[in-house]
């Protein structure tokens, strides 16, 4: 059985479809690709999987377990971590306070969790900015900063939300190996992202959406082949590699 | 890491601590200096403020769930000590008991609807409650005692081994109200520092992201309100027994409601330790004003406005941000 089973989950915002009849497996392990042009409901699908909206159908299985009509939290406490696209710093606290709410959830004290929260800050490499507010930090710490949060939380899934977008191309390569290295420490992770080399080059499976509709599924080479991705995908590469 | 082992004992080593102790220990022998009954009556006052401040700051500062009527378990405190003693011949000291008990329970009670709402529909609608209990106590005589309110009679001495102490005397008032706003306030501070306190501030910050990092938003903001409600509560019952009287105005009336949030704001909304600056500077300044004009003056509440509009303009992060940008 797989780790996430999503059956015909549908979204509809008013009379658009944000996700038409989607289907999806996430096994224990894997590191899944989603992509699509602006608009084609990939936040929608996280923010659906993790309790922010509400599906209008569909089941979403988690473990075994139907998580559909369960709040965020909630979700969050059963294992499934998210990072948001436009990061949500808490800006009255501090890095290290910032982290240390996350890690509360599963650390039993205060001690437990501060120590929790160093860790997580040394392994994303913030633990000399543990001190600084949000606010005054580069975009590359702040998706760092959203990065840790999430693994504070000890997640068994993790949701990546464009954690690339927006770096240039050092800071990426740095933060494709801290991805890499929390997939290799055996956390699931689906990230949505428009750096297609990236994309390509990380994961082990793609989803491709298009107007809330899974067009296509499988290995990034065959993915890369499908005619209809490259018609609704692929063929603005060019526009979205000027836009990052 | 050293952070996580001290953390437990670093209010004990801090500057603050050592502040709040001297500050302690001037109180409590204030007294002996001969401030007459006037200057204790003015130290009791501005201690009850305290824990009301401290208690707002905790729903309104961390929290970020701005409540307009404080005043809602103020005079729920105010009014169960009242009532004890006028309707039920009981002591009205047991106030400070039941008092904080009703106030927690119903603060968790009306935190159920009221949280339905956001923003400034929620702090409107504690406004709008206060309002109304306001005219249930004026309009449910047999209870309440009506417009005129309650009196609460002059309690027999307490005989404590073979001591006999006088509880209507301002002295002994003020040396009951000493170390309750002492711990009261350190209660409200352990939790500001707790797990609690920081999902308080996660919640006032972002409700999405504190969701997304585990925190049930709900019954957090029920914790902070019923953390609110019972402080306020037990600052009310003993007011009540302060001034021998509860009534309408003096417990639910909006110029309280005021006066505590100009002491939320004045000593810096998300501190506790801020209640005190703000307790003592605004009574102070109150009684100040009230003997150089008179006590029937407009002038005092026009001060008292200004200095709130003065003080959102130049410090709106309250006084005790001049010394420290720490959560304290």
């Amino acid at each position: 059985m797989a780790m996430l089973e999503l059956r015909g989950v549908t979204k509809k915002f008013g009379g658009l479809d944000a996700l038409k009849d989607v289907n999806l497996d996430v096994e224990k392990g894997e590191l899944l690709g989603l992509i699509g042009p602006n608009g084609s409901g990939k936040s929608t699908l996280f923010s659906v999987i993790t309790g922010y909206y509400h599906p209008n159908g569909g089941s979403i299985v988690y473990n075994g377990e139907n998580i559909v009509g369960l709040k965020p939290f909630q979700i969050c406490r059963k294992g499934i971590a998210r990072t948001f696209q436009i990061v949500k710093p808490l800006p009255s606290m501090s890095v290290l306070d910032n982290v240390l709410i996350a890690s509360f959830m599963r650390a039993g004290s205060t001690t437990a969790s501060r120590k929790k929260a160093y860790e997580v800050l040394e392994y994303v490499g913030l633990l000399g900015k543990k001190d600084a507010m949000p606010t005054g930090l580069t975009i590359s710490d702040r998706k760092r900063l959203e990065i840790a949060r999430a693994l504070a939380l000890n997640p068994q899934l993790l949701l990546l939300d464009e954690v690339l977008a927006g770096l240039n191309p050092s800071e990426t390569d740095h933060a494709i190996e801290l991805i890499r290295s929390i997939h290799r420490s055996g956390t699931t992770i689906i990230m949505v992202e428009h750096v297609m080399r990236v994309i390509m080059a990380v994961s082990q499976k793609i989803m491709v959406l298009d107007h809330g509709e899974k067009i296509a599924e499988g290995e990034p080479a065959n993915v890369a082949q499908d005619a209809r991705v490259v018609k609704a995908y692929l063929g603005s590469e060019r526009v979205d590699a000027r836009s990052n | 890491m050293e952070q996580a082992s001290s953390a437990r004992f670093g209010f004990l080593k801090s500057n603050r601590f050592r502040i709040l102790s001297v500050v302690a220990v001037v109180l409590a022998v204030a007294p002996s200096f001969g401030i007459g009954v006037y200057g204790e009556y003015v130290l009791t006052e501005a201690l009850v403020f305290v824990i009301v401040t401290a208690a707002w700051s905790t729903i309104s500062g961390y929290t970020g769930q701005v409540v307009l009527g404080p005043t809602i378990f103020f005079g729920l405190g105010g009014y169960a000590s009242a009532y004890l003693a006028a309707r039920m011949g009981l002591s009205p000291w047991l106030g400070l008991i039941v008092g904080p008990i009703c106030g927690l329970i119903f603060g968790l009670i009306i935190g159920l609807p009221f949280f339905r709402l956001h923003g400034p529909y929620f702090a409107l609608a504690t406004l709008a409650l206060t309002e109304v209990m306001g005219l249930v106590a004026t309009n449910e005589q047999q209870y309440t005692g009506g417009s005129v309110g309650l009196q609460i009679p002059f309690q027999p001495p307490l005989n404590i081994l073979g001591l006999s102490i006088d509880l209507n005397s301002n002295l002994t008032q003020y040396y009951i109200i000493l170390p309750m706003a002492l711990a009261c306030t350190y209660v409200m501070y352990r939790i500001a520092m707790s797990k609690a306190g920081y999902y308080f501030t996660a919640i006032r910050d972002d409700e999405d992201t504190a969701m997304s990092l585990g925190v049930n938003v709900l019954k957090y903001k029920e914790i902070a309100f019923a953390v609110c409600g019972f402080f306020t509560a037990l600052a009310g019952a003993f007011y009540a027994n302060f001034l021998f009287y509860v009534s309408p105005d003096a417990f639910f009336g909006i110029q309280l409601a005021l006066i505590i949030l100009v002491m939320g704001v004045l000593g810096g909304a998300d501190t506790i330790l801020g209640a005190w600056i703000s307790g003592f500077l605004l009574t102070l300044v109150q009684e100040g004003l009230r003997v150089g004009f008179g006590a029937a003056a407009a002038y005092p509440v026009l001060i008292v406005g200004a200095m709130l509009v003065l003080l959102l303009l130049f410090l709106p992060k309250g006084i005790i941000r001049l010394f420290t940008k720490k959560r304290v």
